[in-house]
């Protein structure tokens, strides 16, 4: 059935109705909201999965792509009036390089060793982001960002409600998400999981592992500066809280919860994070008590995520079949 | 000229000599084998043909070209490549893909035209998956191209290491202990597999224990002890070489 949804052009023009339909059905804007920052979140996770998922780094510097893609976005359109692409694409490239430089110097060590490296540059970002008061505005932050102007020459447009937003991010999204399954499916991205599944053997066919997990740290950081980009213009307000290991941490719950080293993964884990939370409301109090449960059992129950936790349904109900009629 | 000349290769690990200024030359399509007690220095030997450890001194020429010192990713794309004692793979994918891993350094597509999937990067695809299905059925592994990699028996998960070695095209392949932990049945499949390999114009380097293996199908053997060369022949001269046996069975 999963392969029967998964190769049909129906299930992707269905998906299409339900992501353009979805705004007009969310009755509050706060929903509206959370599907925006579901977005966001779906950009940035799918960009850690290509280092985490595909090539085994656990990089945990991926909120300061996050903070570094937003300041310099605003920044760009705040001083420079830069409309929002060329910004977008400007803060991608800022992180690509920033990736490079991290990355180069980070890869030089090898596991507990490249996780601390990697928590250091982050701090060291937040540190700088809080104290270089001339450009980032400090702990104040910066508010009074643009909202996104797509300049098209001709044509200037500017997004200012949540429903545009929203489209906005679901185009960027399904971009980015194309885009990975097209480097993932590729000669790349099986040097990525030669790296992760066996970095010496990965050498011994020829594969240069340093600049190929360089390269998925640069796309890591090229995906987090997107996210970041669109996140400063649709909330319109920056502070160092950007580049906080908080956003960190839920990322990683989101890419473990999800599944690592899938397409879909990130997607779904994204979703599944930012709106438990919302529907435990009626729970009150016990709230977050018992989203932390429901993530530890997720955890306990699909170590692997929901996405490959489904892939074994089929095969799980042709072992149960079995399993009966040798009774 | 030799294909591949080892001239005067010492190691030295802190202060004990893992290898011991051993020279050996390999002739192009050759099943050249290292044979020697434990610790006699031959996966040492290996690590540095294929980049893995930097010699202390001496030299490895293979080709004409001086090759000490280069690192592993840069000798394979030169057409030494090698597969591993322990058994090496790429676990967590399908058997084809692990295969199609080994290509990395025959495929071209540039980083840009993935991004657009000109019809250039699918042809190449295509032609890849092609060759790696052919390599499996090479190898014995036909129809096990969509099993999960690590879920293969052990004897197969040895071919298939040494189908992910052979999908890199190389000019010299290196065999590290291939029989390690297989059956006499599984031996034999390994070592028709080796002759096959031979038959496509590719020499062998091998480091194995298996005497009948070793003296089943070696052309020349190259014996060490302690680091140091004691022997070097054909099959028939090995065995009977007093230093040898006084190495493998201990002195009177």
């Amino acid at each position: 059935m999963l392969a029967f949804w998964k190769d049909n052009k129906f299930s992707y023009a269905l998906l299409g109705v339900v992501l353009l339909a979805l705004p007009f059905f969310l009755k509050s804007g706060y929903l509206i909201h959370i599907v925006i920052t579901t977005g966001v979140f779906v950009i940035l996770v799918s960009g850690l999965d290509v280092m985490l998922g595909y090539t085994g780094y656990l990089s945990l510097a991926q909120q300061t792509f996050l903070g570094l893609g937003g300041y310099t976005s605003a920044l760009l359109a705040m001083r420079l009036h830069l409309s929002f692409i060329p910004s977008l694409l400007a803060a991608g490239l800022m992180c690509g390089i920033a990736g490079f430089l991290v990355g180069a110097v980070c890869l030089r060590f090898r596991s507990h060793f490249f996780i601390l490296v990697s928590i250091s540059f982050a701090m060291i970002a937040e540190i700088v982001c809080i104290n270089l008061v001339s450009v980032t505005n400090g702990p104040m932050g910066i508010t009074g960002i643009p909202r996104p102007v797509i300049n098209l020459g001709f044509v200037k447009y500017t997004l200012t409600s949540h429903t545009q937003c929203y489209f906005l991010i679901v185009v960027l999204a399904i971009v980015m998400v194309f885009l990975k399954q097209r480097i993932i499916n590729s000669r790349i991205g099986r040097a990525f999981k030669a790296i992760r599944e066996n970095e010496e053997l990965a050498k011994s066919v020829g594969v240069n592992t340093f600049a190929f997990s360089l390269l998925a740290f640069v796309l890591s950081g090229i995906y987090g500066g997107f996210a970041g980009a669109f996140y400063a213009h649709y909330v319109n307000y920056l502070s160092p809280e950007m580049f906080g290991f908080g956003y960190m941490l839920t990322m990683l719950v989101m890419l473990s919860i999800g599944g690592k080293g899938t397409l879909a993964g990130p997607i779904l884990g994204a979703i599944v994070v930012s709106f438990l939370p919302e529907y435990l409301r009626v729970v009150k109090i016990y709230r977050m008590p018992i989203f932390g449960i429901v993530l530890l059992l997720m955890t306990i129950y699909m170590p692997e995520g929901i996405i490959r936790s489904i892939r074994l349904i089929p095969s799980g109900v042709r072992g149960l079949r079995v399993w009966r009629s040798s009774k | 000229m030799a294909f591949l000349e080892v001239i005067n290769l010492t190691v030295n690990f802190g202060g004990l000599k893992a290898v011991n200024n051993v020279s050996f030359e390999v002739n192009e399509n050759e099943i050249f084998s290292i044979i020697g007690p434990n610790g006699a220095g031959k996966t040492t030997t290996f690590n540095v043909i294929t980049g893995f450890i930097k010699p202390s001194d001496g030299r490895v020429v293979f080709k004409g070209e001086d090759i000490s010192g280069l690192r592993p990713h840069e000798i394979a794309a030169k057409g030494g490549v090698r597969s591993f004692q322990k058994t090496s793979i790429f676990p967590n994918v399908s058997v084809l893909e692990a295969v199609m891993m080994g290509r990395h350094c025959q495929t071209k597509s540039s980083f840009l035209s993935i991004l657009l999937s000109t019809s250039f990067v699918r042809r190449e695809e295509d032609v890849t998956r092609a060759k790696c299905l052919k390599i499996l059925d090479f190898i014995g592994l036909a129809g096990r191209e969509n099993d999960l990699a690590r879920n293969l028996p052990y004897g197969e998960l040895r071919l298939l290491g040494v189908a992910i070695a052979l999908a890199a095209d190389p000019k010299l392949i290196m065999l590290d202990e291939p029989a390690a932990g297989l059956n006499f049945e599984e031996t034999r499949r390994a070592m028709d597999v080796i002759k096959k390999i031979r038959k496509q114009g590719i020499t062998i380097l091998l480091v194995e224990h298996d005497m009948n293996l070793v003296m089943g199908i070696s052309d020349r053997i190259l014996v060490l002890n302690y680091g140091e060369k004691i022997a070097e022949g054909p099959p028939q001269k090995i065995q009977q070489d007093p230093e040898v046996i006084r190495a493998y069975l201990g002195t009177e």
